[in-house]
């Protein structure tokens, strides 16, 4: 059965909802693709792949010429990790505290920082900030309050910073999704993305109403105005 | 350690089916390597530290090109003859669970005859002479006929079911090696003791042996090994480990030189390469060309070809970045009076100014004959003009070569996301114009979201 008006079924990933990124590209990953093309051009990237699954869009970006992927999950997707694509089994956190991380030039990770309380979302984004080499892009998705998984959502009331809870039995069995999250507005991603280093350049809110953001780190920006 | 390894080098093209069995259409994995049998044992032989010459016939196309380069890239001598009638050479291999299912092969070194004259002198300057069974029955008698003559021992590697076949109809070679497969079908139409020279065996994870005539020489089992990722060019590698020990000690410990062939397999096994050479080298030579089309000669910055394909996928992604036209000022009358030499110079150092101003992952682009188009992934209008002014500041403070001082005039433009990115540099060339028009040695930045309407501020 479909999920929703794209045509998407329940590929489950260890509760974490339906694996999209191994059934069609949408515009975030595209805007990563493209990111990744213009980005290798001078010199070699690597792309860390966060919340890998897996790993279609990490075997996707380490496709194209000098980019390599690192794909960090804590489940075991290691086989599904293609040519160029390093698979790192640990979760954000453990892979950005590690010593030494390795060097990562973009990010991507869709569908994956709703797992996380608010205030480890926002330390491991305030991490990979401090971390990402130029040109320093972040691309980031989140599953949406505006979405039908807040039907029922017992935290819907609570401000972001508090917000994390499982959702409504129905939505769990019709989603996949049965470990606790914490939905966004368009706003509340921002904010915390923004809170945390970055400057966000663009947000959108997909048909179904998750929220996709596309941030540079802000020491970047601030390096280029500054050399 | 100098060995003479005459065989085929080629393309190989392996489908690895991933799912769908019994169907005829399967969905898998695609790679296409530069490779053959004697490919990589030159390569290999190389890294274990031999000074390798490499013999075969290729036609003339630029895939034979490009293996010649690449071979000659990774320290191996090699000797080719090219022959414009020959075909391409290839290795089309499909693999379900690790396992070739079949293969077809089309190798232009089988049609060219080698002579013993063609080859004698190469033998006299090695120490061991290495083949593959790809070369013609009439090639691999004359060469080995010609290394017996000479005293050299010689290896054959017998490629292939088919190939292998081959052997029954040669002067002995001093060792053959094969697999298991290759083995049987030989048996199927000679005996043991039909083969006067040394045979190693290979079985896979089996143990390797090795008899002469119907008695048994040695065996050796291969140490597991864990994190297996690619199959192909194991056999190759243990051929390449037993021909370094046996050239350096003779055919006499056997056992020690299975013990090296095994241990170099094992490297193989772990990695997702053929050979011990260099990675995806097709790749990596296809992606030379491609940046080297789309770079400017005279300065190595991204031509005009190249720069689009920048521009388009940078406003493809969705980001805000700075497109800022930068042009020399009064270029026509550097060139009208100093020549186009001079001026050549000129535009490479203002390139070299341009270039230190700038982050590593920012644009430089030769536009046109003295324009430059500069991108800024991530830029806001504050960093756009603080790299602009750098731009202009160390340009002024160049001393050109004859000309005098050069100077540049700049113009802005910010993109924002879902805005045609050509746009923006009209915007850019725009403000350009209005720098030009103020004077020249200046920047010029276009209102917010690229539109020009009128010159905004001039910095």
């Amino acid at each position: 059965m479909a999920l929703n008006e794209y045509g998407d079924t329940l590929i489950e990933n260890d509760g974490k909802g339906a694996d999209i990124a191994s059934q069609r590209l949408d515009d975030l990953d595209s805007r990563c693709i493209s990111m990744a093309r213009v980005a290798s051009i001078e010199c070699p990237i690597v792309v860390l792949d966060v919340g890998a699954g897996r790993c279609a869009m990490a075997n996707a970006l380490a496709a194209l010429p000098s980019v390599k992927a690192i794909a960090v999950d804590p489940g075991d997707y290691n086989s599904f990790a293609e040519d160029g694509v390093t698979y790192i089994k640990r979760t954000i956190e453990q892979f950005l505290s590690s010593e030494p991380v390795p060097e990562f030039h973009l990010i991507y990770s869709q569908r994956t920082i709703h797992y996380l309380p608010f205030d480890q979302a926002s330390a491991a984004l305030a991490a990979a900030a401090a971390r990402i080499q130029s040109p320093g892009y972040l691309f980031l998705s989140a599953s949406g309050m505006g979405t039908e998984l807040s039907l029922g959502y017992p935290a819907v009331e609570e401000p972001v910073d508090r917000r994390f809870a499982k959702l409504a039995p129905d939505m769990q069995e019709k989603h996949g999704i049965r470990q606790t999250v914490c939905l966004y507005s368009p706003d509340e991603l921002s904010s915390l993305v923004e809170a945390s280093g970055w400057v966000v350049v663009d947000v959108t809110v997909s048909e179904f109403g998750n929220v996709k953001l596309v941030a540079v780190a802000k020491r970047h920006i601030d390096k280029g105005a500054a050399q | 350690m100098r060995v003479l390894v005459i065989g085929s080098a080629h393309l190989d093209i392996i489908a690895e089916a991933t799912s769908g069995a019994g169907t005829m259409d399967r969905p898998g994995r695609l790679r296409i390597h530069a490779g053959g049998t004697a490919y990589n044992l030159a390569i290999n032989l190389a890294n274990l530290g031999a000074k390798v010459t490499f013999m075969s016939a290729f036609n003339d196309s630029a895939i034979s090109a490009m293996l010649i380069d690449e071979m000659e890239s990774q320290g191996v001598v090699v000797e080719p003859v090219i022959d414009t009638g020959l075909p391409d050479s290839g290795f089309s291999a499909h693999i379900d669970q690790g396992e070739i299912t079949s293969a077809v092969s089309s190798m232009a070194v089988e049609r060219h005859r080698f002579g013993r004259s063609d080859v004698a002198e190469h033998i006299t300057r090695h120490d061991w002479v290495a083949l593959d069974a790809n070369l013609s029955v009439e090639s691999l008698a004359s060469i080995i006929a010609e290394a017996k003559e000479q005293g050299r021992p010689c290896s054959l590697q017998l490629v292939s079911e088919e190939k292998a076949l081959k052997l029954g109809r040669l002067p002995a070679p001093d060792l053959a090696l094969c697999n298991y497969r290759e083995h049987r079908h030989l048996m199927s139409s000679v005996g043991a003791s039909d083969i006067n020279g040394l045979v190693i065996v290979t079985n896979g994870p089996g143990p390797a042996v090795a008899y002469r005539g119907p008695k048994l020489e040695a065996s050796s089992r291969p140490e597991e090994v864990e994190g297996i990722v690619n199959t192909l060019g194991a056999g190759d590698a243990f051929a390449a480990g037993v021909i370094i020990q046996c050239a350096k000690h003779g055919l006499v410990d056997i056992d020690a030189a299975m013990d090296v062939g095994h241990a170099t397999a094992g490297e193989i096994l772990t990695r997702a390469n053929c050979n011990l050479g260099k990675h995806d080298v097709l790749n990596q030579r296809m992606s030379d060309l491609a940046k080297r089309a789309n770079r400017d000669q005279l300065t190595g910055a991204l031509n005009r070809h190249g720069g689009e394909g920048a521009l388009e996928q940078l406003a493809a992604s969705g980001s805000c970045f700075a497109a800022m036209m930068v042009d020399i000022d009064h270029f026509k009358d550097i060139n009208d009076t100093y020549g186009h030499d001079v001026g050549d110079e000129v535009i490479k150092l203002v390139t070299a100014r341009i270039r230190d101003s700038l982050r590593d992952h920012d644009f430089l682009i030769r536009w046109g004959g003295e324009e430059f188009l500069l991108l800024i992934p991530g830029a806001d209008e504050g960093t756009a003009i603080k790299i602009g002014q750098r731009v202009l500041d160390r340009v002024r403070r160049h001393q050109g070569v004859a000309s005098g001082r050069a100077t540049v005039s700049v113009g802005v433009a910010m993109h924002q996301p879902g805005l045609d990115g050509k746009r923006t540099v009209k915007a850019a060339d725009e403000a350009l114009y209005q720098a030009k028009r103020a004077g020249r040695d200046r920047m010029v930045v276009a209102p917010g979201g690229g539109l020009i309407e009128k010159q905004s501020a001039v910095v």
